[in-house]
């Protein structure tokens, strides 16, 4: 991320940026991902330069335009611009379809993330990161906007684990923002049992959540990883506007508070809790082949 | 052919993206572009690079 980076500098950057590539590409259609500041900036601009816009992951709601900020904000301005609607589940469509738009703009693909974890692991033979080999391993990895003021408060709860469970290895990809590095190292950077990297590549990073036992994160995209994979996560939000692992038990909402986390935590090695590691999700026809499909058929 | 674009800024949207660009690419080959608008830049090409 670009040093104190903010919202309106961002914005109007990439609606500048973006005017150029409509200029230089004459595009027929234009495709985005999810909630993030760029996919808005991208809708908007594919709106003023009157080409189809394509969302991919559309549909997620928390309904509570502040949380989280500025996503729920991003994902309800994209909705009223976008040509198609690619939703992960039936959950979207109908949040959607609640939002007034016809379903006939709307698909059900399934997320494509399945699609880039299945082909990660079997094109790239799974390498063990040498930390707490032989341990229990919890990946922590914790690092959202509007989480900043507790960060530090639910590091807490993972430094009181981590202490209580000498045994165990907590293994943390700490998020390259300055604000995010400083409360790891100030919190946790001292216990023997704890690992803070820089975040990793990708493929490593898949390989450490197959062996971990459990996962601690506030990001969405990690727990639909994580879940994919068949693994317990602990998700330290308010609120999750993602189905995946909702419904196998897999994941549990903790909340941002030092007890709950390390009650959270403990448990969940204790394996005490609900949470139970099971056979990674079903694997159905790829969201990314359908969405071509899509998009061609739209295009043609 | 005019182009089809897709456009990510950070690791997650190229991650999620890669196997859509890769879908589109073999039905519609080089009009098919991917653009970066770097708004995480550190983290955003170690997804595709392994695709």
């Amino acid at each position: 991320m670009r040093p104190s980076q903010s919202l309106s500098e961002l914005t109007a950057r990439l609606l500048l940026q973006l005017q150029n590539v409509f200029k230089i590409e004459r595009p027929a259609a234009i495709i985005g991902h999810g909630d993030t500041t760029t996919c808005f900036a991208t809708a908007l601009s594919s709106f003023y330069h009157q080409v189809p816009f394509f969302h991919v992951e559309a549909g997620l709601r928390t309904y509570r335009l502040n949380s989280p900020f500025p996503e729920e904000f991003n994902r309800q301005t994209i909705a009223p611009l976008a040509f198609h609607h690619f939703a992960p589940t039936a959950v979207e469509l109908e949040n959607l379809m609640r939002g007034g738009i016809p379903s006939r703009h709307i698909s059900v693909t399934g997320s494509t993330v399945h699609d880039s974890v299945d082909y990660i692991l079997k094109k790239h033979p799974v390498e063990m990161p040498d930390q707490g080999r032989n341990k229990p391993l919890v990946v922590t990895t914790l690092h959202r906007r509007e989480a900043a003021d507790s960060l530090k408060n639910s590091l807490r709860g993972v430094r009181a684990a981590a202490l209580e469970r000498s045994d165990a290895h907590f293994v943390c990809p700490v998020h390259p923002g300055p604000s995010v590095q400083a409360a790891f190292n100030e919190v946790l950077s001292d216990l023997d049992n704890v690992t803070l990297m820089e975040p990793m590549e990708y493929p490593l990073f898949l390989s450490l959540l197959m062996r971990s036992s459990l996962v601690v994160t506030d990001s969405g995209g990690v727990q639909e990883e994580a879940t994919f994979l068949g693994k317990p996560v602990l998700l330290a939000r308010q609120e999750t506007e993602r189905r995946d692992g909702l419904e196998s038990g897999l994941v549990r909402l903790v909340g941002l508070g030092k007890d709950d986390l390390q009650q959270s935590i403990l448990a969940g090695l204790r394996g005490t809790d609900v949470i139970h590691p099971t056979p990674a999700t079903k694997y159905t026809p790829p969201a990314s082949e359908m969405i071509a499909e899509e998009i061609e058929r739209a295009i043609s | 052919m005019k182009s089809i674009v897709i456009i990510i800024g950070t690791r997650p949207e190229a991650i999620k993206m890669a196997p859509v660009y890769l879908a589109l690419k073999k039905r519609l080959g080089d009009s098919v572009r991917l653009v970066s608008t770097g708004q995480h830049k550190e983290l955003l090409w170690q997804g595709p690079k392994f695709l």
